[in-house]
């Protein structure tokens, strides 16, 4: 089995039955996407002031309004302290050692097209298994490759632009559409939120932007790379996606890291908008180095992600597959505003080694009717810590709203811990909230079953394992489940003794 | 400038420690001045603590209540046969405010090898027999409701079974508060101590003489249960609804013990019940039950933790609550299992009915396990009744409030039914009986 | 329980069954003086076996006779320790395998209560196996259209209905459902040696009939069977070569299947022979 098809986190059309019998089980020992490609780039020194955030703003030769939307997080910032109400343990983060801005130095003009884009990008690219030529050809989805802070690739944009989708850069949205940038930015996610939210308010780089117009169906996946690979670079994306009235969407992310021994600071916000009949589907996958068996090195991935149901009968649903960083701490979270608006929340987070998740959503119902979903499997091994915690709130005027939770928890270890903390609070009487959670180890009889029909003890339980979380893959994309089972057999090595 | 109530808690001690009981020992005064010292560096909690954060106590922090001292005045007969207490089959002691008042003395004695005392009496005749565990288990600065009462000890109950005796009757504490307005603070302390194969039954009973009076009650209990000794637990508060009310049970557990907890908590304006068990070797089992109703503006907090400490523990709980009018209920339980406790089964349900519009229920059920070889599981659901019953049942010519009532009460006689002694259940039947009509009828004025 | 006796209804053994022996071979399994403890209390007690290519050996015993102990260490499950003895599968050291190795080399066990694994789809699972004792042997894998080609010829013989294919591995399966996923997996893997674990436990006399026809068809003079079973009925429709009586951890009696006829009209001394209606 070539190694190749592994490292190939493609896009290519897959049909049904592969993916149902796709179990090629190539282990590799070394984190498939573990190299630094030496490319010339220019960033900021390190460290954080208000300069840092004029230049960042000037560099991107940003509106005023943005500049002071900026300084007014960084004030409010100052005065924030890093949150400390989770399970994750890590050494303090200097932020003035961090770098806030970096750029791929050949790109500093925008390219136009691929054939101006940095060959060595591609290459790297090319190493990680996403060829973009080959993604036009094959897969018809449009992607918005992030390298480091800067969008360095852009297609399908005719395309989408044909029925008024807007896709590009957030760096771009706010010099072409600043009117729909000035009126979204910061209404779901506001600058105050938490911590690492208002961090990234301060100084976030780029990201993506999407705008949906009213009555369009999108017509491709969405899908946008985000990728670290500048040493001490932190990286804060800002994501924005506004889907008008009864039009549909489906977003895809995915991330791998180069690896290095460093700490990296992740801190992303990303900020959905699904008005009256409107459907947001946001699918992640996060792959970010996870530092050694050891525990040294990973990334610090803090995310924002929050999206709101503002008209009636919206919609958001959030998938993620949470294999990467040395500490996971996201809580994808949807307010349900609108009368039979709907939120849903599917989570695989898989934590080996060293590796810490503290991850779970929110769901707050304050229209009628309003429905919740809450699937999330946890899986930890060697010294891995991973916690769910959610809240699911119903406020008083949020009639005949229903939620529905349940949260699994596999161990494989007894390093390992997993917890389970949901926070269910109820202010209305007719309304119906049900949680459920159940924490167990890997069955010694399944095991045995697959090894007696020959499967090796570490393939068995990646098979056992992405049978545990099927309910979640089955959510995703097709190519993202290939690619989610996949990683988590990666991720799984080593695991078992 | 005017001084805070824990500057008047911390006087209040200079004054009166001469005068509390066991002036004389060197141990207890140390535990005494500790436990005063933290409640002056601590202070009162706030909702920023995750511990409280769904329960605001600002109203007891912001009152000086004065702790209740000396030895009880003699109860009149005719005011606690008002209360309708029915002692039969049952082993009663009788605390005014939180202080011993022998009624039963001369007729009561318990059999051998079991002695059931006043803390205050065995405090001032024997403090050997309770210095090995009294206050051991509430380490100083864990709470501050718990070092308040540790601090102002008083006196209590001491229950003492010695290796495999026997207490079939089980031992009613009744804690009767006769404050009329005045605020002031009631502190039982109990210790229940099972050595090696030891069986009883504890009934803590909490109630209020006077409707409309405004007391604190803090109870502390602690419990000791050796090798396969086996104790029941029971809490049943009815106090009245101006009251404040925090009862912290910590329990020590040794080798295969059995532990049966329930709480009912019917009255109390505000309440917060405290129970944590530590499984703390191989084998011991523990099962909370607790049922809670409020309504009116009552407040009834309860948080549970179960820590599995060593392999092969099993924890069972279910805690049902019923929030009518403006009635708010929080549960919080935590199953916390030690990288040790292989072959830990815990088990962890939480089911809440809310009836009102302005009814509101929190709850936080939380696993966190340490260890692989585990089988835990929790569950929370918030609901109402079903309608289809409800409508069934006025189908069959119930009005609509009995028909409610009636779905309430097979919701909680579940957790009645669990109570071993026939005498008891009766009582609870009749105390939830007069909560739903004393709600009903404030529903038809409405 | 409803206890009934059922009529003796053996069919003569024809000659084209026995084709497969031929008893110059070597051995392929030889079980010399096992000892087997379970959580400290002894099983088996000096067990003895030999087993030649082809053949099908019958091992009968009451409840607790250590029957389903046998399946299992020789599957090699961790939970039973053995404590003596030695077992020689194809001239290698059995007990020194692992459990999958041995899977491997063509050990096959069909379990008595197969087990559920949820979320795993059948084919998933199936064409795991398959391929991972198909790159033991130095062969490609199966892709999967040769694959499904294959398990399409094979699931005709257990009459299995292809759905069950597509459901997660024995979830929700009926008990006769399970059976034969169990038929099926050993039709693929094509095992040198098949013991079957109380096969027939459970079965309504239909699905007792496929599951034996499909035993019967995977008959060949390289595979050998271990039946393990706690009552005569099946050895009507699969007949056995050998007939063993396992009573207290040792195999007392041999003999051919006359001895399982004897066993069903007196009884291992339990009136145990009988079988639930």
């Amino acid at each position: 089995m070539p190694e190749a098809s592994l490292l190939k986190i493609g896009f290519k059309i897959i049909n049904m039955e592969t993916i149902e019998t796709d179990l090629d089980s190539v282990l590799k020992q070394e984190y498939q996407h573990g190299f630094v490609t030496d490319v010339d780039e220019s960033f900021l020194p390190p460290g954080l002031t208000e300069q840092t955030i004029r230049q960042i703003s000037a560099i991107k030769k940003e509106p005023e309004f943005l500049l002071e939307w900026r300084l007014k997080a960084f004030e409010r910032w100052l005065t924030l302290r890093e949150p400390e109400w989770s399970t994750i343990h890590h050494p303090p983060i200097n932020y003035q050692e961090i770098s806030y801005y970096a750029a791929p130095k050949s790109l500093e003009d925008g390219p136009k097209s691929l054939d101006e884009v940095d060959p060595k990008l591609l290459e790297t690219y090319e190493k990680l298994g996403i060829p973009i030529e080959e993604q036009k050809a094959l897969s018809g989805i449009a992607v918005d490759a992030v390298f480091d802070s800067v969008s360095v690739a852009t297609t399908f944009k005719a395309e989408l632009e044909k029925v008024g989708v807007i896709f590009c850069s957030f760096s771009e949205a706010v010099q072409n559409h600043p009117d729909l940038v000035q009126k979204y930015l910061g209404t779901v996610v506001p600058q105050t939120d938490n911590f690492f939210a208002t961090l990234n308010s301060a100084v976030f780089s780029d990201g993506a932007f999407v705008y949906i117009p009213k009555g369009v169906r999108c017509p491709m996946e969405l899908s946008s790379y985000f990728r670290i690979n500048a040493t001490n670079t932190g990286q804060f994306e800002r994501t924005l996606i506004i889907a008008e009235e009864g039009s549909y969407v489906s977003y895809l992310e995915g991330c791998t890291a180069p690896q290095r021994d460093e700490n990296q600071l992740h801190a992303a916000v990303v900020e959905l908008v699904a008005m009256e009949g409107a459907e947001i589907r946001y699918s992640t996958i996060q792959n970010w180095y996870p530092g050694d068996e050891n525990g040294k090195g990973g990334i610090y991935n803090f995310v924002t992600k929050r999206g709101i149901c503002k008209g009636d009968n919206a919609k958001i649903s959030w998938t993620q597959v949470e294999t990467g960083s040395a500490v996971t701490w996201k809580y994808p979270s949807v307010i349900l505003k609108g009368d039979n608006s709907s939120g849903e929340f599917y989570s695989v987070a898989l934590t080996n080694n060293y590796q810490q998740a503290d991850t779970g959503t929110k769901m707050t119902h304050i229209g009628k009717n309003t429905h919740s979903t809450i699937i999330s499997k946890g899986i930890s091994a060697g010294h891995g810590q991973n916690a769910y915690r959610g809240l699911v709130k119903i406020a008083k005027n949020a009639d005949n709203s229903r939620n529905f939770s349940q949260c699994d928890s596999l161990l494989m270890g007894n390093k390992s811990g997993a917890h389970t903390f949901p926070y269910i609070e109820v202010k209305n009487p007719t309304a119906q909230v049900e949680h459920e959670a159940t924490t167990s180890k890997i069955g010694e009889d399944q095991l045995f079953l697959c090894q007696q029909r020959g499967i090796s003890a570490e393939d068995a339980v990646s098979l056992i394992v992405n049978g545990f979380c099927k309910e979640i893959f089955k959510k995703l994309p097709m190519e993202f489940a290939v690619e989610a089972r996949k990683l988590l057999s990666i991720s799984l090595e080593g695991s078992v003794g | 400038m005017m001084t805070t109530p824990v500057e008047q808690y911390v006087s209040e001690f200079a004054n009166v420690k001469a005068n509390l009981p066991g002036p004389a020992l060197p141990w207890l005064d140390i535990i005494r001045k500790q436990a005063i010292r933290s409640i002056d560096r601590n202070g009162f909690p706030h909702r920023r603590h995750e511990e409280w954060k769904y329960t605001d106590i600002s109203s007891i922090a912001d009152t000086f209540f004065q702790p209740v001292q000396g030895t009880a005045p003699t109860l009149l007969w005719k005011e606690l046969n008002a209360l309708g207490l029915d002692f039969t089959d049952s082993y009663p002691m009788i605390f005014l405010d939180g202080r011993y008042t022998p009624l039963f003395s001369d007729s009561l004695k318990p059999p051998d090898g079991i002695s059931i005392e006043s803390l205050q009496h065995v405090l001032t005749v024997n403090p050997e027999s309770v210095k090995k565990h009294l206050t051991r288990f509430s380490e100083t600065g864990s709470n501050v409701f718990t070092d308040l009462n540790t601090a102002f000890m008083n006196d209590g109950s001491f229950i003492y079974l010695s290796k495999n005796a026997k207490m079939t009757q089980p031992i009613q504490l009744v804690f009767v508060s006769t404050s009329q307005k005045e605020p002031v603070v009631s502190q039982p302390r109990n210790l229940v101590i099972l050595a090696e194969g030891a069986k009883a039954s504890v009934v803590q009973r909490f109630i209020s003489l006077n409707q409309n009076s405004d007391y604190l009650t803090n109870v502390v209990t602690e419990i000791f249960l050796d090798q396969h000794a086996q104790l029941e637990h029971l809490v049943i508060q009815e106090e009245n609804f101006s009251t404040s009310h925090i009862n912290t049970i910590r329990v020590q557990q040794n080798k295969q013990s059995h532990f049966a907890s329930q709480v009912f908590t019917f009255g109390g304006g505000l309440t917060r019940n405290n129970l944590d068990i530590e499984l703390n070797a191989e084998e011991a089992e523990c099962s909370l039950d607790g049922l809670f109703m409020a309504n009116g503006d009552q407040h009834i907090d309860n948080h549970t933790r179960v820590d599995h400490k060593k392999p092969s523990c099993t924890s069972r709980e279910l805690y049902k609550g019923v929030l009518d009018s403006n009635g708010r209920g929080v549960f919080n339980g935590k199953v916390y299992v030690h990288p040790d406790a292989q072959q830990t089964k815990a088990f962890q349900k939480n089911t809440n009915l809310l009836l009102s519009k302005n009814a509101e229920m929190d709850t936080k059920p939380q696993l966190e396990i340490y260890a692989d070889d585990v089988s835990c599981s929790h569950g929370a659901t918030v609901g109402q009744l079903d309608e289809k019953a409800v409508f069934y049942l006025r189908s069959r010519g119930l009005d609509e409030t009995k028909a409610r009532d009636l779905l309430i009460y097979s919701f909680v006689e579940e957790m009645i039914q669990k109570v071993r002694f026939e005498q008891l259940r009766d009582q609870l039947r009749n105390t939830l009986n007069v909560k739903l009509s004393a709600t009903d009828e404030r529903k038809e004025i409405n | 329980m409803k206890i009934k006796k059922t009529p003796f209804k053996l069919r003569p053994i024809v000659n084209s069954e026995r084709r497969h022996v031929n008893n110059n071979r070597k051995p392929m399994l030889e079980i010399q003086n096992l000892h087997v403890n379970v959580e400290d209390k002894k099983i088996l007690d000096g067990l003895n076996l030999t087993i030649k290519p082809g053949e099908v050996h019958a091992i009968m015993g009451p409840n607790g006779s250590g029957k389903s102990t046998l399946a299992n260490v020789l599957a090699g499950r961790e939970t039973y320790q053995v404590t003596h003895g030695k077992i020689q599968f194809g001239g290698q050291d059995l007990l020194e395998m692992s459990t999958e190795l041995r899977s491997r080399e063509g050990v096959f066990l069909a379990f008595q209560n197969p087990i559920e694994i949820p979320g795993v789809n059948n084919m998933v699972f199936l064409k795991a196996a398959l391929n991972a004792k198909r790159s033991h042997q130095g062969l490609e894998e199966l892709d999967a259209a040769d694959f499904l080609k294959l398990i399409r010829q094979k699931i005709k013989t257990v009459k299995m209905d292809e759905g069950l294919l597509h459901r997660s591995v024995n979830e929700g399966f009926s008990g006769g459902e399970k059976k034969r996923n169990e038929i099926l997996q050993m039709a693929i893997l094509e095992p040198k040696l098949a013991i079957l674990d109380e096969t027939d436990s459970g079965l309504d006399v239909d699905a007792l009939q496929i599951v034996s026809e499909g035993i019967n068809s995977l008959r060949s003079p390289d595979r050998s069977i271990i039946l393990v079973t706690h009552y005569q009925r099946i050895l009507n429709y699969v007949v056995p070569d050998y007939v063993h009586i396992l009573a207290k951890g040792k195999i007392i009696r041999s003999g051919d299947k006359a001895l399982a006829l004897e066993i069903e009209e007196k009884g291992y001394g339990l009136n145990d022979l009988s079988q639930s209606a």
